[in-house]
């Protein structure tokens, strides 16, 4: 052995319940640049071995090996347990580090088995996440072998100056091995140092990654906390809060649970706090360099973004249709294929068709509504709150409104992020989840994304966004998924069952939130489905599920479920819907080719689909038989479904060889049929609102923003044709009205609860003005909180509206009303009445509707009016019901409603078996 | 099997629903029919009164009376002819049964400020009397504000003009139209067809550029949107007079028509697109003359009734019609005496008015010259209960006149309203016959409640040195 001796070197390896300390001494044997002692930290038992004939120590500690060494000993050469250095590794870590001069140097670190690279330095992003820049199974070919400088070093191999280590207060005990090593590069590069990379010293291992997840990613955060200087820290931290989020919901999609870690790697943190601080401080005293520096070495944007986009599009892929995913070859070849043309037409479609619910948000029009500004607010009023429509009332929530609630949440309450989520994605699912449903029935891919295309854009899908359902819109994204889990071929095992049943009635759920009639569709349409298939098993089976999936999924609509009148909503209204006799008899001809030229598996699913779509086509126009407009949408979303499944077999048909010549005829027919409604489809990409109408509401209603914060304190009458108002409305002799939130109701305010004693009340006001019994409705309004009255509708022109020309005569002959001319296209007037207030206090101050609660100044031994339904919900105490209305203190400065007990206890439940659900969902799809 | 049996399953369900139609369009709100008036009437709830003709300025001077059975609480609204400017209100109280009178100069004088009057209960009735040296003029005010209104009586022949108020005190913009006839039937004018009428606005149009050298003139008002309350206002060289809207009724009562010596007519008008039987009943303080004049008027041509020659004044008329119609009661003075003044005399130096002459100047030793003009709407139902507000003048006389037309005598109680306490007064009045009741002068009379054990109808006349206004009482409903 020849000593260099250009550096005392001591060797310390460190423990690594991987093992592997056999290799890595003999590896440490055979280094040709010898080595003043190897000291082994942790449990690891060595026994009786040597290195270079010293005998080869243990300690518990690094900070003992550290304080043990001779002070002759300049280098510290930290391995991990189970690195296999090669001989040269060490001179050339040693050799590079002096000839640049660097503090701290690593080795390139590859795969024990196969040369793959692992390791060749590292950089970090921001967050200090960790970032080889190397593709998966790269193998080492030399092409990065150069002396670099790098963030930082792999901690399977680095070398550290003794007297840096010791100025730098050693390696982080609390940390990960890898995270450790960023540290520790990290506040050497804040002390001057340089870290380097020597691609002449490899060193075999296995992996670089060790320690559980969650602790990895605490240490990091760890790290974050004590290299950077406040001002970084204020933007990086709530950053990489998000986004840890955001990766841990999104991950719940690709299977993957880590909302666990994501909570224990913060909550570690939150505890160790006060030692990070410690370290922090003794990190950054006497520091030469500033964030600047450790930015020069880091990458652009997020690593854990990146992995998650390319997470998802690797699950994406995998999910949609063809056998061959990954390969470049196999793109190539998916490039050319119809699927993946008609799939990439698809996308551009959805993203064309609702290009303005990007920009502008939902459209508020009838029952489509803004959604709440404040996703845990909607939350909190479905799970037992006060239901905001009208005058208010305790009346439950639709489910949409968690729904909403919950895509706010995930957007971070983004204006437009979650209302593009619901309909975008609802188009996507849509479309995606009829070709996994026309998969049941080995439809080709092509096929069936032309009949997803028909079914959530074409003109029963048209019919549902005509009528503003948003719910049943969201729930054409649901409905094929619902189908495809109760169809799909079953596999045995406890595990597959479990998995199934929950996902069953997780996405049964969803569907009966979004669209609570939807939830009876899927049932009756797969009875239908099994007496045809009479024979076969899968078909009941099907049912079965479906039965169960419908009475699981009821339940997940707790609290709301208890107190629905589920006929109720199916009778409201006029079901008819106006369709194109073009589209109908285009619609009749693919039924009736798919009937007479599907090959008999597949004419046999096209009997069922013709008769799924006849059914919805019956009940949306099904009004004389008592059903309502909610029936018609459910209807529809039947049809379009049961025309999906016959496009699909037309177009299946027409692109399997060996059609008989008297099928033809039939064939061609069937598919101008289909070319007519894809043409039909396509027309919702003018609109860009995914079909949905255009805006009414923002523009009738925004001048009541014109004095600012008025639109917070008072409330507006609109009034005149029902389906120009928002949503529900009442009527007074046959005359439709509508009290609302200004500026813009929100999707909480869409649906009316029964009538209470201060809707009465208001009633019986507007029976008198409209009596002509008073001239003076400002004032008989203004103890409601009303400030505008909008008559919706042409109410001026000779072709007005009949109903907003009554409701503008009974305005018109009033005194104490100024006519607005700032409302555009419609009659506005506001009350000359001052103030008006939904929350008025006993010294007449109006407070402000914040949320769902009302605040204001705090007036000490003051009362608070507050112009809701009166409810012992309302507070603070005390509260006393005046003319119907609530009366509370107003010391607190705020006016807050406590949420119904019982209602509240439910919502957790559900909450409790949704985790539990996807818990099943997530550990059973592992272990399965 | 498979296929085919859903096949014509769905054949059927399709079928079934193609033949499904169309809702029928819903009835629409049903909020009364707005373009038909109610009878203008005195109701035990609060009521809001509009007074078109309002003026408080140099020359002209209005007080606004108000009759009340109820204690009520009493908001006078004053527009100001500034656009954009906060009218003026007056507030003030009456313990009921009372009277008060408000002279408008006191609260506010800005020349015309239609206004309106808001009291808290009833039954409960307003009036407006305009006064100035050469004139007296006024009528009760509307408290029913349809969308179309009927307005007769109107003349533009020489030395006569016509104007029509439209008063907006509401809300909203009103879109008006203005349908002229005369002697010419159907007489359309473009200038008046979509007049704008801002709300707590009004217009006042002078319709001699118009409609020049018509003897006679109706008008028919209706707002396509808002609402407004029409006035008619016609002068001369002898006086002016102001009456309202009316709304079309078969049956017209006016009390009295003979107000000093004028000479008294009958305009009416059909409100359909039909001719119509006009009879018209005569009723003098002694009996009626039935069926005293019996006419065809055509749809579209008002027509002027003389009433002068069946009976010597004073009497009243009551009016039958086959059809709606609308009418008004018009007095001037006799042509006889107009064409008698001579050169060098000058109207409004001689004080004598037909009341005095009748009484005091002989008329042989004093060349007569009778001075007013008046006009006003009659009451479409007979009632026994009516809201009288009424003003009196130092120098003028104030006289309620009774009417019965039916076939019992009436025993008819009137209770004169003022702040204090007066006794009421008990007279009985004859079927088919008028009677004059005359009020103290100077005691603060400001309207009379009257009550009647049969359906009566009920008006007012002042007759004095500045001129003649007739006056409809409001029944209570």
């Amino acid at each position: 052995m020849t000593s260099t001796r250009q550096a005392l070197v001591a060797t310390i390896v460190l423990a690594d319940p991987g093992g592997g300390i056999e290799a890595t001494l003999a590896a440490l044997d055979a280094q040709v640049y010898e080595q003043v002692g190897v000291v082994v930290v942790g449990d690891t038992a060595v026994g009786d071995a040597t290195v270079a004939g010293r005998r080869v120590v243990t300690r518990p500690t690094f900070d003992e090996v550290v304080s043990s060494l001779p002070p002759a000993v300049t280098h510290l050469w930290i391995l991990r347990e189970g690195a296999s250095p090669r001989p040269d590794a060490a001179s050339s870590l040693v050799a590079d580090m002096e000839r640049t001069d660097a503090g701290i140097g690593g080795s390139k670190i590859v795969g024990k088995n196969d040369d793959s690279l692992i390791s060749v330095g590292l950089v970090t992003d921001a967050f200090c996440v960790p970032y080889t820049g190397m593709d998966s199974a790269e193998r080492d070919q030399g092409q990065y072998d150069v002396v670099r400088e790098v963030a930082a070093v792999a901690g399977a191999s680095m070398m550290v100056r003794r007297d840096l280590l010791a100025g730098l207060g050693g390696v982080d005990p609390q940390m990960t091995p890898r995270e450790a090593a960023v540290d520790l590069a990290q506040r050497a590069r804040l002390k001057g140092a340089r870290i380097i990379v020597t691609p002449a010293s490899v060193v075999d291992y296995r992996e670089d990654e060790t320690g559980s997840r969650w602790k990895r990613e605490a240490s990091r955060i760890r790290s974050m906390f004590k290299v950077y200087g406040p001002l970084t820290l204020v933007w990086t931290i709530p950053v990489d809060f998000a986004i840890g989020f955001v990766q841990a919901f999104v991950s719940m999609f690709l299977g993957k649970w880590l909302f666990a870690d994501f909570a224990k790697s913060w909550a570690w943190n939150v505890l160790k706090l006060p030692n990070t601080i410690s370290s922090r401080r003794f990190a950054r005293r006497g520091r030469v360099a500033g964030d600047p520096e450790l930015f020069r070495f880091q990458r652009r944007g997020s690593v854990k973004v990146s992995e998650l986009v390319q997470e998802v599009a690797a699950a994406l892929r995998r999910r949609l249709p063809g056998d061959d995913r990954l390969s470049v070859e196999s793109i190539g070849n998916d490039v050319r294929e119809p699927a993946f043309v008609v799939g990439a037409l698809a996308i551009v479609f959805v993203l064309l068709s609702s290009r303005n619910i990007w920009s502008d948000g939902l459209p508020a029009v009838g029952f489509t509504l803004p959604l709440p500004s404040n996703g845990w607010n909607a939350i909190a009023g479905y799970a037992g709150g006060w239901n905001p429509a009208g005058l208010g009332s305790p009346d439950p929530l639709r489910p949409l409104l968690a729904i909403a609630g919950i895509a706010k949440v995930v957007t971070l309450n983004s204006t437009t992020l979650a209302a593009y989520l619901l309909t975008a994605g609802s188009m996507l699912a849509g479309i995606w989840g009829m070709t996994r449903l026309l998969r049941t029935w080995s439809v080709a891919a092509a096929p069936a994304l032309i009949a997803g295309l028909v079914y959530v854009a074409g003109p029963t899908a048209q019919g549902i966004s005509g009528n503003t359902h948003l719910g049943t819109t969201v729930a054409l994204g649901v409905l094929p998924w619902a189908l495809r889990l109760c169809l799909a071929p079953v596999s045995n095992g406890t595990w597959n069952a479990a998995v199934r049943m929950a996902s069953v009635i997780l996405v049964f759920g969803v569907l009966g939130a979004v669209s609570p009639l939807m939830l009876l569709v899927v049932a009756p349409a797969l009875g239908v489905y099994a007496v045809i298939q009479l024979t076969d098993p899968d078909a009941w089976l099907a049912l079965i599920l479906a039965l169960v999936g419908t009475a699981g999924g009821a339940l997940l609509l707790s609290p709301w479920i208890w107190s629905a009148d589920l006929i109720g909503i199916a009778e409201e209204g006029y079901a008819f819907w106006h369709v194109s006799p073009v589209l109908a008899v285009a619609g009749g001809t693919v039924a009736l080719a798919a009937v007479g030229a599907g090959r008999m598996g597949l004419g046999v699913v096209a009997g069922w689909g013709t008769l799924l779509a006849a059914a919805g086509f019956l009940g949306a126009r099904s009004g004389d038989f008592g059903y309502g407009v909610e029936t018609e949408s459910v209807s529809l979303a039947i049809a379009g479904l049961g025309l999906a499944v016959v496009i699909a077999v037309v177009a299946d048909s027409v692109l399997s060889p060996g059609i008989a010549r008297g099928l033809r005829f039939a064939l061609a027919a069937g598919t101008v049929g289909v070319l007519l409604l894809v043409v039909g489809s396509l027309t919702i990409v003018i609109g860009g609102r995914a079909g949905l109408p255009g805006d009414l509401y923002v523009e009738a209603l925004g001048f009541t923003q014109a004095n600012e914060g008025e639109a917070l304190r008072a409330r507006v009458l609109v009034v005149g044709p029902s389906e120009l108002l928002p949503g529900d409305s009442r009527t007074i002799r046959g005359g439709s009205y509508k009290v609302i939130s200004a500026d813009v109701p929100d999707l909480g305010e869409a649906r009316l609860g029964p009538p209470l004693g201060f809707d009465d009340l208001l009633a019986a006001k507007l029976e008198a003005i409209i009596a002509g019994q008073t001239r003076r409705a400002g004032g008989e309004l203004a103890s409601f909180g009303i400030h505008w009255i909008v008559v919706m509708g042409d109410s001026s022109d000779r072709g007005a509206d009949e109903a907003s020309v009554a409701w503008r005569n009974v305005f018109a002959g009033q005194l104490d009303l100024l006519p607005l001319s700032a409302s555009t296209g419609n009659t506005a007037f506001v009350t000359d009445i001052e103030p008006v207030g939904r929350a008025l206090t006993s010294e007449l101050n109006s407070w402000a509707r914040v949320g769902w609660t009302y605040s204001g100044e705090p007036e000490e031994s003051r009362r608070v009016f507050v112009a809701e339904n009166a409810d012992e919900g309302w507070g603070p105490p005390p509260r006393v019901t005046v003319g119907e209305m609530n009366e509370v203190s107003a010391s607190d400065g705020v006016v807050t409603y406590t949420p119904d007990g019982p209602r509240r206890t439910q919502a957790w439940l559900v909450l409790i078996s949704i985790v539990a659900l996807f818990s099943v969902v997530a550990i059973g799809r592992r272990l399965r | 099997m498979r296929k085919l049996l859903p096949f014509l399953v769905a054949s059927i369900f399709g079928i079934v629903g193609i033949v499904q139609v169309a809702p029928p369009a819903g009835p629409g709100p049903d909020f009364g029919d707005q373009n038909v008036s109610q009878d203008d009437g005195a109701v035990a709830s609060p009521s809001a009164w509009y007074c078109p003709w309002v003026e408080a300025g140099d020359v002209v001077d209005t007080n606004i009376v108000v009759g009340s059975d109820a204690t009520v609480d009493v908001a006078m609204t004053l527009l100001d002819p500034i656009s954009n400017t906060e009218p003026t209100e007056f507030l003030f109280n009456m313990v009921g049964p009372a009277g008060s009178g408000t002279d408008v100069g006191t609260v506010t004088r800005r020349g015309e400020s239609p206004a309106t009057i808001e009291v808290s209960d009833g039954p409960a009735a307003v009036a407006a009397l305009q006064r100035s040296d050469g004139f007296l003029a006024g009528d009760r005010c509307a408290v029913s504000v349809p969308k179309t209104w009927f307005l007769t009586g109107g003349s533009t022949k020489a030395g006569t003009f016509t104007t029509i108020r439209l008063f907006n005190p509401f809300a909203d913009n009103a879109d008006v139209t203005i349908t002229p006839y005369s002697e010419f039937n159907l007489d359309l004018v473009a200038e008046l067809e979509s007049i704008d009428v801002g709300g707590r606005s009004w217009t006042t149009i002078d319709l001699e550029p118009f409609l020049d050298l018509r003897d006679e003139l109706a008008f028919r008002v209706e707002a396509t949107s808002g609402l407004v309350i029409p006035a008619i206002i016609r002068t001369d060289e002898r006086g002016e007079a102001m009456w309202p809207g009316t709304t079309p009724s078969q049956t017209w009562d006016f009390p009295i028509v003979t107000p000093g010596l004028l000479e008294p007519f009958i305009a009416v008008m059909s409100a359909g697109d039909d001719g119509v039987t006009v009879t018209v009943d005569v009723v003098t303080e002694s009996g009626t003359v039935v069926a005293a004049r019996e006419i065809v008027i055509d749809s579209s041509a008002p027509q002027l009734i003389p009433l002068s020659d069946i009976a010597a004044p004073p009497f009243g008329v009551s009016v039958r019609a086959s059809s709606p119609i609308a009418a008004s009661v018009i007095a001037v003075v006799p042509t006889g005496d107009l064409d008698s003044l001579g050169e060098g005399e000058e109207p409004g130096v001689t004080t004598t008015t037909g009341a005095d002459q009748t009484t005091t100047v002989p008329p042989d030793t004093v060349e007569v010259f009778i001075k007013g003009l008046a006009g006003t709407v009659g009451a479409s139902t007979p009632s026994p209960n009516w809201m009288v507000p009424l003003d009196t003048l130092l120098d003028s006389e104030t006289t309620v006149w009774v009417m019965n037309t039916g076939s019992e005598v009436a025993a008819v109680s009137l209770l004169p309203l003022s702040d204090g306490d007066i006794a009421p007064i008990t007279i009985f009045v004859e079927p088919g016959t008028t009677q004059a009741v005359p009020i103290d002068v100077g005691i603060g009379i400001h309207g009379v409640s009257v009550s009647a054990d049969a359906p009566i109808s009920v008006a007012w006349t002042i007759v004095g040195d500045r001129g003649v206004a007739l006056v409809a009482g409001v029944a209570t409903l």
